[in-house]
């Protein structure tokens, strides 16, 4: 009984069934059929996945407040084929070690961040974060570690985790937001190594710590577990995304370094500022990129 | 801004059918096997999907009518992409038995499927071919650039590219 139950799950949107689905299409199916098989999944995944449909039309009614509720619809459907053709290409680069170009937009902030010695990436559910950490590790020959929430169905775990290893060619190495205290020091001591730690940003997952920001002029809860981090550690913190800007091509965008440091005030004061400004500069961005904004559950 | 890998770039004014790769070829250009170039990639998708889909609809659309045609051809928009999953999964199956016969050892799946996705559209386009009107007319343009772009990896083949 279990084991149909487990098997009819696979097949569910946070299922992995799909996932190896797209495995086999990537290695069977010529490039050129691609666009018209990305078409129709997107359409599959706009009708099936009603939840993450829902949350994605509710978060767009708060970052366009002009948009009408019709036309956010429409604008749905355009960030999932987006996150259909990010999904297939990191998957592409995966199994076919495809080449992929890319813009560096702010290479004198990302120069200091590969000189620094140690350095958290604050990143958000953005254009192809599994592709940029990728593309970071074979460019420029530094290992990252990259911290992200875990699946909920455990096979579809399984294969990210096994993604994110393939993708990166054993130069990414993944660690899970709920794996609590022993992580925090972990990361801690990474950090303290000179290590390069990427941290997703802008969505809570599970009893991950947070706090309250001001999104969009709504009361957002962001994790502050990446502050804290650049308070004890200290190191900067540089916003980094990862936007798709057209077929097999991406762009790096790197934000001026956010420092948490010990000035006026408590600890809590310090960190309620870094995260201001972490806020500010993820609004920037998801006004300009709402379409490639995978946060699928409502964030207002 | 700073462009990162500039070799794709390059890649991306290549081609993969091979009518273009030789056209570029006696322009001076690459004739290298590429999968980077986006208009290759939708003008195929699009050219296929619509070989597919006016196949079927010359088969089946007598037996509909009225409202019936648009509820037909929704489905049948649908079909058209189950139908080609299925090519793709008894391609795979086809290309598996030749391996184990020795052949296509060095060919990725992806690029094996060249040869049944062609086989496939050829005879859906000779059955158009010999339609009246407009319908002949996109069988024709589709065995004809099938037909060109065979000529041209023959050509490719023969030809050494002395550059």
């Amino acid at each position: 009984m279990n084991n149909f139950r487990s098997w009819r799950q696979s097949f569910a949107v946070r299922g992995v069934s799909w996932r190896r689905g797209l495995d086999w299409a990537i290695e069977n199916v010529p490039f050129y059929f691609h666009p018209f098989l990305v078409f129709f999944w997107t359409l599959f995944f706009f009708v099936f996945a009603g939840a993450a449909r829902k949350a994605v039309v509710s978060n767009l009614s708060v970052i366009l407040p002009n948009s009408s509720r019709a036309m956010n619809y429409f604008r749905a459907l355009r960030v999932f084929r987006n996150f259909a053709w990010t999904l297939a290409e990191v998957t592409i680069y995966k199994l076919n070690k495809a080449p992929f170009s890319s813009e560096l937009n702010g290479a004198d902030v990302f120069d200091n961040l590969l000189a620094g010695k140690g350095a958290i990436i604050l990143t958000a559910h953005m254009g192809s974060y599994d592709l940029g950490a990728a593309l970071f590790a074979e460019q420029f020959h530094r290992e990252m570690r990259m911290v992200r929430a875990p699946e909920s169905d455990e096979g579809s775990a399984q294969h990210v985790d096994l993604a994110l290893k393939q993708a990166g060619a054993g130069a990414v190495k993944v660690d899970y937001s709920t794996e609590g205290a022993a992580l925090s020091f972990d990361l801690l001591n990474a950090l303290r190594r000179g290590e390069i730690i990427s941290i997703q940003g802008d969505r809570v997952v599970g009893d991950v710590a947070s706090a309250n920001v001001r999104l969009f002029e709504h009361n957002v809860a962001l994790p502050n577990g990446p502050f804290v981090l650049a308070l004890v550690a200290p190191t900067p913190i540089y916003p980094v995304f990862v936007v798709r800007s057209g077929y097999r091509d991406y762009q790096i965008i790197v934000r001026e370094p956010i420092i948490c440091a010990r000035e006026e005030g408590t600890r809590d004061d310090h960190i309620a500022r870094a995260m201001v400004k972490w806020s500010q500069i993820l609004e920037a961005l998801l006004s300009e990129h709402w379409d490639q904004w995978y946060a699928f559950i409502p964030m207002f | 801004m700073v462009r990162l890998y500039s070799d794709v770039l390059n890649m991306k004014n290549a081609f993969y059918f091979a009518l273009p790769r030789l056209l570029n070829r006696i322009r001076g250009g690459t004739d290298k096997v590429s999968e980077s170039n986006a208009a290759e990639s939708y003008l195929g998708s699009i050219g296929i999907f619509i070989i597919t889909f006016v196949f079927a609809l010359q088969l089946f659309a007598e037996r509909f009518s009225g409202w019936s045609v648009i509820a037909f051809d929704l489905v049948l928009v649908f079909a058209v992409w189950i139908f080609w999953l299925i090519v793709f999964y008894i391609n795979s199956l086809i290309v598996k038995l030749l391996r184990a016969c020795g052949l296509f050892r060095e060919t990725p799946n992806r690029r094996a499927q060249d040869i049944f996705i062609a086989i496939v559209l050829a005879a859906m386009a000779y059955r158009l071919s010999i339609l009246h009107g407009w319908l002949g007319w996109i069988g024709w343009l589709c065995l004809c650039a099938l037909g060109a772009n065979f000529l041209a990896a023959i050509l490719l083949k023969l030809i050494p590219n002395t550059r």
